[in-house]
C-alpha cells in the first residue's frame, strides 16, 4: 500500500468539507430555477470554474493519460484541436448565448419552443441515453486510478466506487445546482492544485531525450506526427473537431453552467475563458502518460500506467494531495453529470409523457429520485462493461449518438428560418444511427460482410453521424415545407 | 525526431502555463462571485425553504 497516515487524513479533511459545502450549499435551494440553474446568478470567474472543473473529471485525466502511452506526442493535437473548437464558442457566442437568451433550463426544451413537444420527448431520450452511457464508464476508470495511486490493486475498485458514488449521490440530490457549483469551485481549486503538483513532479523525474527514444522506438513517426499515427489521420482529427465543437455548445452538464449565468453575455464569456484551459486539461495528462511510456517501458495496461508510475513516484504527504485533487476532479464531474442526466429525464421525459404540467415540487422530487437511479446503472454497468478501442473514442461516440443529431436540430433551429419538425426528427434519428450502428456491430466485428466494415471503425462513424444528421436537417426540412396557400 | 519532441514540449508547457493561471485568477475571482451568490436572503437567515 502506498497510502500512509498522513494521506489518509488529508484524503477524510478533502471529503468532510466538500459534504459539508455540498449540504450547507442546499440552503439557498427556494425553487426549480435555484435548484435546476443556482437561480442564473452564477457571474463569469464563478463560471469558469465551475464549467472547468465539470469538464475535468478523474475519467478525462485517464483518458488523456491513456492515449498519451498509446500513442506518444501525436496526440497532443487533439488538445490544440479541443481548445479551438471551444475557443470558437466562446469567441462567437454561437448556440450558447441564444439559448441562454431562450431562459431554457435543459436544451430539449428549445426543441419544444421550436419544433413541437414530440421532438423535446425524442431530444429528450436521446440525449439521457447518450448521456447516462457516456457517463457509465466514469466510475470504473476512477476506481483503477485510486487503486493503482493508493497501491490496493484491482480488489478494491468496487469499494471505492460505491464510496465516492455515495457522497456525491447524496450532496447532488440535496442540493441540486448550488452545491454543485459550491463544491466545484472548491473542487477546481483542489484539483487545480493537485494537477501542478504532479506535473512538477514528475517533470524532476523525467528528461525529454529519454521521452523522445521511448516515443520514437515504440511508434516511430506516429508517435509525433498525428497524420501519420494509425489511430489517428485526418478523419479522426476533423470528427475530433467537430464532435469538440457539437459538445462545446450542446453537451448538456457544461452547457448547464451558461444556462446558470447571469446574462448571455456571462455565458459567452465562461466558455471563452474554459476555453482557453482546454489545451492544458488534455495535454497535462496526455505528457504524463508518455512520460510512463519513458519510465515504465511498454507492455503496461494502458489505463493503469500513469497512476502506476504515480504510485511509485510521488511521496506520502504529496500522494494524500493527488488523491484529494483527482476525487476533486470526479466528485465534481459526477455531480454536474448526474444532475444534467436527471434533470433532462425529469423534465423532457416524464414532463412530457404527463398530460398536465409537473409542478416544481414534483419536478425536483423525481428529478432527485432519477439521480439515484442513475447512481445505482452507472455502479452495474461500470462493473460489467468492456469498452471497445480507447476510452476516449468510447466516450466521444456515445456522446455523438446525442450531439451528431442536436448540432443540426439547435443550429438550424436558431439560425435557419426554413427549419421544420420533420428535419428535426430526421436530424437527431440519423445523427444516432452511426454511433448506435457502431456500439452494436463492434461486438460483431467478425462475423460483418466487408462492406460493413466501415461502420466498426470508431472514426469513420463518428464522422459520418454529424454528416449525416446534417442531411437529415436539410432534406427533411426541404420536403417538408409548409403549404402557403397563394393570395 | 527530438525537434518534434521540443516542439511538443513547447505546447505543453504554453498549454500548462495557461491552464495553471487561469486557474489561479479563477480561483482568486470565483470567490468573490461566490460570496455574491450566496449573499445572505431573508429566507436563508431564517432557514426556511420553498421547495426543497
Amino acid at each position: 500500500m502506498n497510502f500512509a497516515l498522513v494521506d489518509w487524513f488529508i484524503v477524510g479533511v478533502y471529503l468532510v468539507l466538500t459534504l459539508a459545502a455540498g449540504f450547507w450549499a442546499s440552503r439557498y435551494v427556494k425553487n426549480l430555477s435555484g435548484y435546476l440553474v443556482a437561480g442564473r446568478g452564477v457571474k463569469v470567474a464563478l463560471g469558469v470554474a465551475t464549467f472547468a472543473a465539470t469538464e475535468f473529471g478523474t475519467i478525462t485525466f485517464m483518458y488523456f493519460a491513456e492515449l498519451g502511452y498509446v500513442s506518444g506526442f501525436a496526440c497532443f493535437s487533439i488538445g490544440v484541436l479541443a481548445m479551438l473548437a471551444y475557443f470558437v464558442i466562446g469567441k462567437t457566442g454561437f448556440i450558447v448565448e441564444a439559448l441562454r437568451r431562450f431562459e431554457v433550463m435543459t436544451i430539449p426544451e428549445f426543441y419544444e419552443v421550436r419544433f413541437g413537444r414530440k421532438v423535446r420527448l425524442l431530444g429528450g431520450v436521446l440525449l439521457f441515453l447518450a448521456g447516462v452511457l457516456n457517463m457509465g464508464i466514469f466510475l470504473k476508470f476512477d476506481g483503477i486510478f485510486l487503486s493503482e495511486v493508493m497501491g490496493f490493486g484491482q480488489g478494491a475498485i468496487v469499494v471505492i466506487m460505491v464510496i465516492m458514488l455515495i457522497i456525491v449521490v447524496l450532496y447532488t440530490v440535496v442540493g441540486g445546482m448550488f452545491s454543485v457549483v459550491v463544491t466545484d469551485y472548491l473542487q477546481f481549486v483542489v484539483l487545480s492544485f493537485g494537477l501542478l503538483a504532479m506535473t512538477i513532479l514528475v517533470l524532476t523525474k523525467v528528461d525529454i531525450p529519454l521521452l523522445s527514444t521511448a516515443v520514437f522506438d515504440q511508434y516511430g513517426e506516429g508517435g509525433f506526427n498525428p497524420i501519420l499515427n494509425p489511430r489517428y489521420g485526418w478523419t479522426f482529427l476533423v470528427w475530433v473537431f467537430v464532435t469538440n465543437l457539437a459538445a462545446a455548445a450542446l453537451w448538456q452538464p457544461g452547457v448547464s453552467k451558461a444556462l446558470a449565468s447571469e446574462s448571455p453575455e456571462a455565458a459567452r464569456k465562461v466558455f471563452f475563458y474554459t476555453s482557453l484551459t482546454f489545451a492544458g486539461r488534455a495535454i497535462v495528462p496526455m505528457f504524463l502518460g508518455v512520460a510512463a511510456l519513458a519510465v515504465l517501458g511498454p507492455g503496461e495496461s494502458p489505463t493503469a500506467a500513469v497512476p502506476r508510475m504515480l504510485g511509485r513516484i510521488v511521496p506520502s504527504g504529496l500522494l494524500g494531495f493527488i488523491v484529494a485533487g483527482m476525487l476533486a476532479a470526479s466528485m465534481s464531474t459526477y455531480s454536474a453529470y448526474l444532475l444534467a442526466w436527471s434533470s433532462v429525464g425529469a423534465r423532457d421525459i416524464i414532463g412530457c409523457l404527463r398530460k398536465d404540467e409537473m409542478d416544481p415540487r414534483t419536478t425536483i422530487t423525481i428529478t432527485r429520485w432519477l439521480a439515484v437511479f442513475i447512481g445505482v446503472f452507472l455502479l452495474v454497468f461500470g462493473l460489467w462493461y468492456h469498452i471497445p478501442d480507447t476510452a476516449y473514442q468510447y466516450l466521444f461516440i456515445t456522446g455523438a449518438m446525442y450531439t451528431a443529431g442536436a448540432l443540426s436540430c439547435v443550429a438550424a433551429g436558431l439560425y435557419w428560418r426554413k427549419a421544420t419538425k420533420e428535419g428535426a426528427y430526421a436530424a437527431l434519428l440519423l445523427g444516432a444511427v452511426g454511433p448506435l450502428g457502431f456500439l452494436v456491430l463492434e461486438k460483431f466485428h467478425d462475423s460483418l460482410p466487408t462492406w460493413l466494415n466501415f461502420v466498426t471503425d470508431v472514426n469513420v462513424a463518428g464522422l459520418l453521424s454529424f454528416a449525416l444528421g446534417a442531411v437529415g436537417m436539410i432534406a427533411g426540412s426541404l420536403f417538408y415545407q409548409p403549404k402557403v396557400s397563394a393570395k | 525526431m527530438i525537434e518534434a519532441a521540443y516542439a511538443w514540449m513547447a505546447v505543453f508547457v504554453v498549454a500548462a502555463l495557461v491552464f495553471f493561471g487561469v486557474a489561479v485568477v479563477v480561483a482568486w475571482k470565483g470567490l468573490e462571485d461566490l460570496r455574491a451568490l450566496l449573499a445572505p436572503t431573508d429566507e436563508t437567515k431564517s432557514g426556511k425553504q420553498d421547495v426543497a
